[in-house]
This record gives structure tokens, sequence and C-alpha cells, in this order.
């Protein structure tokens, strides 16, 4: 797979993601729930296979979209700020953003997520009815079978992947030729 | 670009997203036909229809063109920038 086709492919999951997200229908378990989850899939002694039996219904659940127009611009403007506040040092996307050996990676993504949390509590009534909690398991990427945590791919992100993929071009080719 | 987001928003009416089909061309046949068409239409643009000639790259971009207010702010979010994607990866395919 080349470059160019990387990034449509990332911008085409990336819309699909946030119409899952909009699914207006109630999801199986609460936002507590989901959380308490989170946190132990990134405990190292949990037992993974219970926590992804506990998550069965809510993968069923997250195969239904919603409209992804309702969207607000300021909305995605605050996630997008969100990424850049804890990916990116000024213009710079950090080396380590999509790099599944680096811990630094997992700790941004997991203030990522909070910041994102917040962003949809301070908007509640203007983002998605179950926003909260899709997102929230959407954000558990060892149980998607996610390498790495994937920030949703609002503008930033698409543009930081952009420049990454140019900078690490040759090796990129090179694995795709494979 | 409209005509092609129409054309998508067809195809996603139709629900035929498959996980497992591949194949844009099956997935969203409204949509790649637009395409060709646009990429026939645009032969003496050099711009727009290295854009066609690329069908993920152009399905990638109408997608987010369905939430564009957010998109279209970004730096990236021009034909020169996108075209100079294409160009420095490469990867322009006539088939469809």
């Amino acid at each position: 797979m080349d470059c160019v086709q990387f990034i449509g492919d990332f911008m085409t999951e990336s819309v699909k993601v946030l119409e899952h997200i909009s699914n207006e229908e109630q999801p199986p378990l609460s936002w507590k729930d989901l959380e308490s989850i989170r946190d132990k899939f990134n405990d190292a002694s949990s037992d993974k296979k219970a926590l992804c039996e506990l998550l069965e219904d809510m993968k069923k659940a997250f195969q239904k979209r919603g409209n992804v127009k309702l969207w607000k611009p300021i909305v995605l403007e605050e996630i997008d700020a969100e990424f850049q506040k804890h990916f990116m040092k000024g213009e710079n996307v950090t080396f380590w953003l999509f790099n599944p050996e680096d811990v630094r990676n997992v700790e941004a993504y997991m203030q990522y997520c909070a910041g994102v949390d917040r962003v949809l509590r301070t908007h509640a009534g203007n983002v998605p009815k179950y926003a909260r909690e899709w997102f929230a398991f959407y954000s558990i990427w060892q149980y998607h079978e996610l390498p790495f945590p994937m920030p949703l791919g609002t503008r930033t992100v698409v543009g930081a992947l952009e420049k990454l993929l140019a900078q690490y071009k040759p090796g990129v080719l090179e694995v795709s030729r494979i | 670009m409209a005509e092609l987001n129409d054309n998508l928003e067809l195809d996603l009416g139709r629900n035929l997203e498959d996980d497992d089909e591949d194949e844009i061309a099956v997935k969203y046949p409204l949509f790649s036909k637009a395409v060709a068409k646009k990429a026939e239409m645009f032969k003496e643009e050099k711009g727009y229809r290295t854009l066609c000639l690329v069908p993920s790259f152009i399905l990638g971009l109408c997608m987010v063109g369905r939430i564009k207010r957010h998109y279209n702010h970004a730096l990236w979010f021009t034909v020169r920038s996108l075209v100079d994607m294409i160009g420095d990866y490469g990867g322009v395919s006539e088939i469809y």
C-alpha cells in the first residue's frame, strides 16, 4: 500500500469512526463501566479475555452508524486542539506519535482521551447523544486490535500523518513492497 | 466536488458497505463512476485529474468533505497541497 492510499484510507476510516460515535442507540455499558474496563486494559496483570467478553455487546452495537453531520465544527475544533496539545510541539509532530513501542505515546493518548471527554461534557447538548460512551469504547485501542492508540482523525491528525509519512517515506515504501 | 459528494451520499444511503469488501468500485459504485467521469472531464487540468486518478485518496477527501466545515480550514486541504502529496508519493492509477 503506498502512502497516498494510506492517507486516503485513514481519512475514510476517520469519518467512519465519527459516524459510529454518532450512533444514537443507547450503549449496553455505562461510561463508568467503560472507563473502568479501559483502566483495566492498561493494567498488565488484568485478564484480557474476561475484559473482551465484557465488551462483546458494545462491539455489536458500535457497528451501527449515526449522522456524521451532527458533529459541530466547534466541537471538532476543540478535539483537534487536544491532539495538538498532547501530540504536537508547536508546528512539529512528536516523533513517537503512532509508535507502538513508545510509552510516551500511550501516556499522551490517555491525557488526550481525558481531554476529548472534557470537550464532550462541555458541549453535552451539542454532541451526538451517546458520544461520551461510544468514544470511551473506541478509545480502548487494545480491544480493537490496533497496534497503537489512534486519536480521532481530525484535521491536524491527518496533517500529522502526512508529515510523518513524508519523513519516513523510504521505510514505508520498503515495508509496503514486502 | 459537489457531484462526487452527492454520489457518495447516494452510495452510503444504499448501505453497500461491507467490511470484507475492499474494492471501492463495489462499495461505492455511483461514486466510482462519477470519479471516472470527472477524470475524463479534467483531462486538461492536471491538478484535479491527478486527484481523480487515485480512487482511495479521492474517496478519503470526499469522506472528510462530508464535514468540510472542519477540514476545509486545514493547510493541506487545497488542490495544490493535495496534488503535491500525490506527486511526492506517486501511486497514480488509472484502473477502476
